[in-house]
């Protein structure tokens, strides 16, 4: 080792502890390659998995809210636990074009809704029956995008529903379909409707069970003039569609009530949370094996420096400089740790952030994804948080690693220190 | 070193027992015991940073192993909650079925067809209609799945357990209903009263009929809630003016021999197809086929960080040795058995390592064994299709797994180490200071 009197002479003391803790390292390069890399290793899987986490819950929610249920949305304060006809909101299209006018939102689309018996022939089936506004609500669902067969909606008593409910009804392009259901005062409520469009999603339970008419039909049909259910309403950013809900909601009229997107899809919020919950299980893990490691290597060193630090401590250094500069040494490791680590995690993230990871080929992972709302191509993506929370805590474990046993050289004693054998 | 004389920390005889499988390469030269003599006593002169190693290892083993009773108990769930609504293992469908689900698409069962089955294989059959209906309440109207069941039949199906307001269906000829809490909230509607069911029968007409609502399911996910609706397999029958059913599911019992009950079906049902689980339930046979993998996953991941740590510390202990070990090869100790050496020291913590490591393991599973509330949870477990308490499942093969692995994964750790040693010069060893 360097004599550290002639540095302290030559320079600045701090400066000069980085320097002789540095040149330390390299004394047992290999234990010092071993901890970085055990650390790089761990930083690099943990940054690679919460690019992907990140990348996906991003996607989960923008596939899961476009489909249907939109960023927000706008109800008569008794629909979203009493589904019901008569709980609509009066003021429809007024309220339509008041939301859209407000800043941060990009698309609102009128719907009316009702669970009916939809009739082709001798067979019937009940289905939502779901009226909307064509336009508008292709700026927002991608639920026009799934069409298989036909056109979305071409005309005002066109109808657009899944294949597997026009399978049931044995109905294809062109057919002619009953829909029969009750007003919101109890009354006979009909509509005719021909086939014009059918949409898979992947997804049963919507491909069973929904069908789309133009609002207006419904509204006639359905006597509910000018009402409807839901206002959907697509956000500039679904992240932040709760503070803009509040904000909505305080100068909403009383009769309306809003919903983000964790009260409308609370599957999809808990989803994330269980996601999230698991990895970090994970996190915590590695990083106590990690930890663990680094307070090895640093016992093997204490231990092997003793006559060293007996050295140092007679000519009058103090303890906790020695500790100080064990301390140096692991900022050190975990650098060079955190160096290996983050090249590698951008190495391999980088380039898939871009072209994205095709999930869909996984045998079985195609129905999961329906099922689950996920896209079928996954594009991780890389942040500064991603790039920053696994090396600040593997940071945290690596001071703790390393001065558990550097508090050892506060209990030595320089004599004895000294006799130890090399 | 001052501590090479210390007393051995443990007792040989009872070590030798214990790790008997150890290495046997420098039986030539060294004897078994006399090598496994000497790690456990290199392993005990350095108390502090094996028994760091060994903690290390410890949590690794204990860590994987938990997360994978986790994920067993939450596969095994998923495939439990699949099998119990109204799938069991095997199902004899008629083809085209599951595409247009209808009673057109129903079968007689021969008289004798169970006979097929092997009733030690078997817990249970049940043969359902299963078709689609509307059913109207005063104010709501819902589609759902309508089930005409044989109650005797129902024992292998979540509805033999569930809770139930009002009265069970007391046989098939029950000409009641029986639906779920989340339907019934639905059409606003209580036991004794009548709804309204809309289906098509085998004739293909429309058949309209009013019924009374015996009693209310509860299940563990509303989906399932809001779908069937349950009725008497005769009285379904003659509504829809057939005497065909559209399903047998079978339940197999603890050691499923789904294969040869499938085949067995086949023979019986020749015209029909017979379909296991996996096929019904896509979804949940990903899930359960990924939870097999990912203890894989977990392992290599944690137990790949560990390697690091073990590989410093064997090095290590082969560097402090340089002396010892140049004397020992001054003395005439083969290559191969200073090999044998350091391969032994880094089996005997990994094996005492993940010795504790399931033990630990043990220790915490035998507190969440009963089984773990993530009610906070429940909504998205049941979209998964999960219940909201779950019990931590443990496989045998996969502790058997874990400790193999890591065994394998010591042997691995010490190559390099061992070769460091091998390269060890008797002379200049010894001249080192």
């Amino acid at each position: 080792m360097t004599d550290p009197r002639r540095d302290a002479r030559a320079g600045d003391t701090g400066a000069m502890f980085v320097r002789v803790a540095w040149r330390n390292l390299w004394r047992r390069r290999l234990r010092t390659w071993m901890s970085a890399s055990g650390m790089g290793f761990a930083i690099f899987l943990v940054s690679v998995s919460m690019s992907f986490q990140a990348g996906s819950y991003d996607a989960w929610i923008e596939t899961a809210t476009s489909l249907m249920a939109g960023h927000l949305q706008a109800q008569h304060p008794a629909y979203f636990d009493n589904p019901e006809v008569r709980y609509a909101l009066t003021e429809g299209i007024a309220l339509t074009r008041r939301f859209e006018n407000e800043p941060g939102i990009v698309a609102v689309s009128p719907r009316t809704e009702a669970f009916a018996l939809v009739s082709a022939g001798e067979r019937s089936f009940g289905a939502l029956i779901v009226g909307v506004d064509r336009e508008r609500d292709m700026a927002l669902s991608s639920l026009p995008d799934h069409l298989s067969a036909g056109e979305y909606l071409p005309g005002a008593d066109s109808a657009f529903l899944g294949t597997a409910l026009a399978a049931n009804l044995g109905v294809d392009i062109g057919d002619e379909i009953v829909v029969l259901g009750a007003t919101g005062e109890g009354g006979v409520a009909a509509l005719m409707a021909r086939v014009d469009g059918l949409f898979d999603t992947g997804r049963p339970e919507l491909d069973r069970s929904v069908l789309q008419v133009g609002i207006a039909s419904m509204q006639a049909g359905f006597d509910l003039g000018d009402a409807v259910h839901r206002l959907v309403i697509e956000t500039r950013d679904a992240r932040h569609a709760s503070d803009l809900k509040a904000i909505l909601q305080a100068a909403a009229p009383m009769d309306v009530r809003l919903l983000d997107w964790n009260e409308l899809l609370p599957e999809l919020e808990q989803a994330i949370q269980i996601d999230r919950a698991s990895a970090s299980m994970m996190y915590w893990l590695l990083l106590i094996v990690v930890a663990m490691s680094v307070i090895n290597a640093f016992i093997m060193t204490v231990f092997e420096r003793t006559r060293e630090f007996g050295m140092l401590l007679a000519i009058g250094m103090r303890p906790n400089a020695i500790v100080g500069m064990l301390g140096i040494e692991a900022v050190c490791v975990w650098a060079i740790g955190v160096v290996i680590g983050i090249v590698l995690c951008v190495a391999v993230v980088l380039p898939l952030s871009a072209i994205g990871i095709d999930v869909s080929g996984i045998e079985g992972m195609e129905q999961l994804a329906a099922q689950l709302m996920m896209p079928d191509r996954l594009y991780p993506s890389l942040n500064v948080n991603v790039l920053t929370e696994s090396p600040l805590w593997m940071l945290a474990g690596t001071l703790l690693g390393a001065l558990i046993p550097a508090l050892r050289v506060r209990r030595m004693q320089p004599v004895e220190a000294l006799r130890e054998e090399e | 070193m001052t501590r090479e004389t210390g007393p051995p920390g443990g007792d040989p005889e009872n070590s030798r027992s214990e790790f008997s499988n150890a290495p046997a390469r420098g039986r030539n030269r060294i004897p078994v015991r006399l090598l496994l003599q000497f790690s456990w006593r290199n392993l005990w002169r350095h108390r502090r940073r094996n028994g760091i190693l060994l903690s290390a290892i410890a949590v690794a083993v204990a860590g994987v192993l938990l997360l994978n009773t986790l994920l067993r108990g939450m596969q095994y769930d998923m495939m439990n909650t699949a099998i119990d609504n109204l799938t069991g293992h095997v199902k004899v469908l008629a083809p085209g079925y599951l595409d247009d689900p209808g009673i057109e698409r129903g079968f007689d069962t021969p008289p004798d067809w169970q006979q097929v089955l092997d009733p030690d294989a078997v817990e249970g059959w049940a043969a359902r209609i299963r078709v689609p209906a509307v059913i109207m309440s005063e104010r709501e109207t819902r589609g759902i799945q309508l089930v005409g069941i044989d109650p005797e039949q129902e024992s292998i199906s979540f509805l033999h357990t569930a809770a139930i307001e009002g009265e069970r269906l007391t046989g098939r000829g029950d000409r009641r209903l029986v639906i779920g809490q989340r339907l019934a909230d639905d059409l606003a509607t209580l036991p004794g009263r009548r709804l309204v069911l809309v289906t098509q029968g085998a004739d293909g007409r429309t058949r309209e009929a009013g019924f009374r609502i015996a009693g209310i399911y509860r299940a563990e996910m509303s989906l399932v809630e809001s779908a069937f609706v349950f009725t008497g397999r005769d009285a379904l029958q003659d509504l829809l003016g057939t005497g065909d059913v559209t399903e047998i599911s079978v339940r197999l019992a603890d050691a499923p021999r789904e294969a040869e009950t499938m085949a067995a079906l086949a023979t019986a049902f020749e015209d029909l197809d017979v379909l296991s689980w996996r096929q019904l339930e896509p979804q949940a046979a990903t899930m359960v086929a990924f939870a097999d993998t990912s203890i894989y996953i977990y392992f290599l991941i944690v137990m790949g960080a560990l390697v690091f740590g073990l590989v410093n510390t064997l090095v290590t202990a082969v560097m402090e040795r340089i002396r010892e070990l140049g004397m020992l090869r001054a003395l005439g100790m083969r290559p191969r058995s200073v090999v044998a050496q350091v391969v032994t020291e880094s089996s005997l913590i990994m094996a005492t390592g993940v010795a504790i490591g399931i033990a630990v393991a043990g220790g915490v599973f035998s507190l969440v064994a009963d089984g773990i509330d993530l009610t906070a949870f429940d909504d998205s477990l049941a979209s998964f299709g999960m219940r909201p308490i779950f019990v931590p499942v443990v496989e045998a093969t996969d502790v058997v797994l874990v400790a193999v692995m890591s065994l394998a994964l010591g042997l691995v750790a010490s190559f390099y180490p061992a070769r460091r040693a091998v390269k060890i010069k008797p002379l200049e060893a010894l001249q080192r200071r």
